[in-house]
């Protein structure tokens, strides 16, 4: 005998006969990945600002706000695919769609409507490259990468990456109308940054990764390996970081932000890479995973400083 | 077993608890204040495009 109320509240137990629509907000929010979100944001900000050329502010306003809701779209497509392995791993259990709140239809159906409001509105607002730009970026981070990618190869964020790179480069066609070879340097910043962030936090997830059956590489290749890669991937981001520089997109400020920063990154990765064993070796990858985020907030904010400077410089040269 | 005219039935005439209806009422705001964003949205958007202002180049 089914009661109603099983049919309408969330967590019922026959979920095939839930009606769904029952989440709070907060849950729909979540959907979203918001602090995924923050950092596109401000990566897609200054690809906005280092772009050559102008854009009307409420363009600019539209655009990143197109470029957010599309992140988040590609948030809600991840969490309705991945639900079944969220809820094995302590990190993503407490996920909407796992823990029942949102009905995994919903996720899928929320997901499919921001993507399409997000690139229709990006091309009225913008230009249709943009648009198309975010269109494909939202199919490489639902199919290519969660879809495919991700429960299929170790190799899932050294590809997968790519998807959380493009925001600067899809700012950067806003104002141009074009996808140039200077944007591709903030392109490659954070998709060189991505393994080594990812490959830090799978060396102390590893049993989370385990059970869920994701085959993240410390799983596969094992944690030596991993901290090898880690320590490569950082000394291959070096030079990467220079590009802004080489492109002309930035200037000595940004060069020698980057120059620490990286350095320091280089740093914390040497330490992963030496000290393998007891609790420094547990520590390194953590440290390494919470500098990384600074690090890469801190040189996407470098070129803004650098900007301000070079404007300033020349207002009063 | 319920048929499904029950079911209807039972649906409609179901009373939400506090904290349903608590959240019920938050989605409601929420879809409303959004709407009306998407709707300044579209409107400011249409007036800058058709300004021929640098969003138009």
């Amino acid at each position: 005998m089914s009661d109603a109320s099983d049919m309408i509240r969330p967590n019922a137990a026959a979920p095939g006969l839930t009606l769904g629509g029952q989440g709070a907000v907060e849950d729909y929010w979540a959907l979203l990945k918001p602090r995924v979100m923050s950092l596109v944001i401000f990566t897609a900000f200054c690809g906005l600002i280092l772009a050559p050329g102008h854009i009307h502010p409420w363009t600019a306003f539209v655009s990143l706000l197109c470029i957010a809701v599309g992140a988040g779209a590609s948030g809600a497509l991840n969490m309705w695919y991945d639900a079944d392995i969220d809820a094995q791993m302590s990190r993503t259990a407490k996920r909407p769609v796992p823990r029942g709140a949102i009905e995994p239809g919903e996720a899928l159906y929320f997901g499919l409507v921001l993507s399409v409001g997000s690139v229709a509105m990006l091309g009225l607002a913008a230009n249709w490259t943009a648009a198309a730009f975010l269109a494909f970026t939202i199919f490489f981070y639902a199919v290519v990468y969660t879809a495919w990618l991700k429960r299929s190869t170790p190799q899932n964020i050294v590809i997968g990456g790519a998807a959380g790179a493009f925001p600067p480069m899809i700012a950067w066609t806003c104002v141009t109308g074009t996808i140039d070879f200077a944007s591709v340097s903030l392109f490659l910043i954070i998709f060189m940054w991505t393994p080594p962030h990812f490959w830090a936090l799978a060396l102390f997830k590893m049993g989370d990764y385990e059970t869920a059956g994701v085959p993240m590489l410390p799983n596969v290749a094992g944690a030596g390996a991993t901290r090898n890669q880690i320590w490569w991937y950082s000394l291959a981001m070096a030079p990467v970081a220079a590009l802004p520089v080489l492109f002309g997109i930035s200037g000595i400020v940004y060069a020698l932000a980057a120059t620490v920063l990286t350095g320091l990154f280089i740093k914390h990765a040497w330490t992963v890479y030496r000290v393998r064993d007891g609790k420094q070796g547990e520590r390194g990858p953590k440290v390494l995973f919470g500098y990384s985020i600074i690090y890469l907030f801190a040189m996407f904010g470098a070129t803004l400083v650098d900007r301000a400077a070079m404007a300033l410089w020349q207002a009063f040269a | 077993m319920t048929t499904g005219a029950t079911r209807v039935q039972e649906i409609e005439t179901y009373t939400p608890t506090p904290e349903e209806a608590a959240r019920r009422r938050k989605r409601s705001i929420a879809i409303a204040v959004i709407l009306l964003a998407l709707m300044l949205l579209v409107f400011v958007t249409t007036i800058v495009r058709l300004g021929g202002g640098p969003a138009g180049a």
